[in-house]
C-alpha cells in the first residue's frame, strides 16, 4: 500500500484537502457543504445511547466472567 | 543502546491488545460514526441506529482489531457494511416515508447553509452507492484516499476515479437548480423544485 502512487500524473492531487475541491468556485461551494454537513454532526453532543451502550455491553461482559 | 528490551521490541512487532485503550478510542470516534452515518443515511434517526449497531459490532468485534492499524477506517468498514445491510433489507419501504423525509432536513444556524445542505443532500441522493460514499469518506469526512480505500474495500486509484466523478455530477446538478445564485430563499426553494421534478422524470423514465 505504500507504492500506491507510482502513477503519479499533474491531474492527481496528493492531498484531497488541498486540491479536491479548488477546481472551481461551485466546487468549493460543494467541498465547503460537505464538510459542514460533516462537521455539524460532529459537534454535536454525544447521544447518551451511544455511551451506554459501551458501559452495557462491559458490564454484561463482565458477569459472563464471573459466573 | 542495545538494551534487551529493544531487542524484544524488534522482534515482536506484535502489540498487545489494551482494552481500556480501544475502548477509550472508541469512544473518542463516536462523533465521527454519527457523522458518517448521518451523512450516508441523510435521515438522523436511522443514521444514529446504525452508528449504534456499528459501535457494539466494533466493540464486540475488538479481539480482532490489530492494535496499531487504523481504528477509525475500521470502524467507519463496519459502519458501512451495516448500512448497506439495512438499506438492502428496507431502504425503499423507509425512505417513502413523509416524516422521514422531513427529518432529512438539516437544522443549522444559518438558514442560508441549511438550504444548501438540503440541496446537497438531495444531490447526494442521486449519486451512485459508489460515488456516494467516495465523495462523503474524502470530501466531508476528510479522510486520504488510500484510507477511504480501506473503507470501501476497493484501489486507491478507484476511490480517486469515484470522488473525482462524484464531483463533477454533484457540480452540474447544483448548477441545474441554480444553486449558485440563491442568496434568498424562494431561489433556493426553486431549484429544489427543479431538481425534485429533474428526479421524478427521471424515475419515469
Amino acid at each position: 500500500m505504500t507504492q500506491v502512487n507510482n502513477q503519479k500524473d499533474d491531474k492527481t492531487p496528493q492531498r484531497p484537502s488541498d486540491t479536491a475541491f479548488s477546481v472551481d468556485p461551485l466546487s468549493d461551494k460543494i467541498g465547503a457543504s460537505l464538510k459542514s454537513m460533516y462537521e455539524e454532526v460532529v459537534k454535536e453532543p454525544v447521544p447518551d445511547a451511544f455511551l451506554s451502550l459501551l458501559a452495557k455491553a462491559d458490564a454484561a461482559q463482565r458477569q459472563d466472567g464471573d459466573q | 543502546m542495545s538494551a534487551p528490551v529493544e531487542t524484544d521490541i524488534a522482534e515482536t512487532p506484535v502489540i498487545p491488545f489494551d482494552e481500556d485503550q480501544f475502548r477509550e478510542e472508541l469512544t473518542a470516534l463516536i462523533p465521527h460514526l454519527r457523522a458518517f452515518s448521518r451523512s450516508l443515511c441523510g435521515n438522523a434517526t436511522l443514521a444514529d441506529d446504525v452508528a449504534q449497531d456499528a459501535l457494539l459490532k466494533a466493540w464486540n468485534a475488538r479481539e480482532r482489531f490489530k492494535p496499531g492499524s487504523n481504528l477509525k477506517a475500521w470502524t467507519f468498514t463496519i459502519l458501512r457494511n451495516q448500512f448497506y445491510s439495512i438499506k438492502r433489507r428496507s431502504w425503499r419501504a423507509t425512505s417513502l416515508e413523509p416524516e422521514v423525509a422531513e427529518q432529512t432536513i438539516v437544522s443549522v444556524a444559518n438558514p442560508d447553509d441549511g438550504v444548501r445542505l438540503n440541496e446537497l443532500r438531495h444531490a447526494l441522493n442521486r449519486l451512485s452507492d459508489d460515488q456516494r460514499e467516495a465523495i462523503i469518506l474524502v470530501g466531508a469526512s476528510g479522510m486520504s484516499y488510500e484510507e477511504a480505500a480501506e473503507v470501501c474495500d476497493c484501489a486507491t486509484g478507484t476511490i480517486k476515479s469515484r470522488v473525482s466523478r462524484a464531483r463533477k455530477t454533484l457540480a452540474s446538478i447544483m448548477e441545474d437548480g441554480d444553486f449558485d445564485t440563491t442568496d434568498d430563499g424562494i431561489g433556493a426553494l426553486k431549484a429544489m423544485d427543479a431538481i425534485l421534478d429533474e428526479a421524478d422524470k427521471l424515475i419515469q423514465r
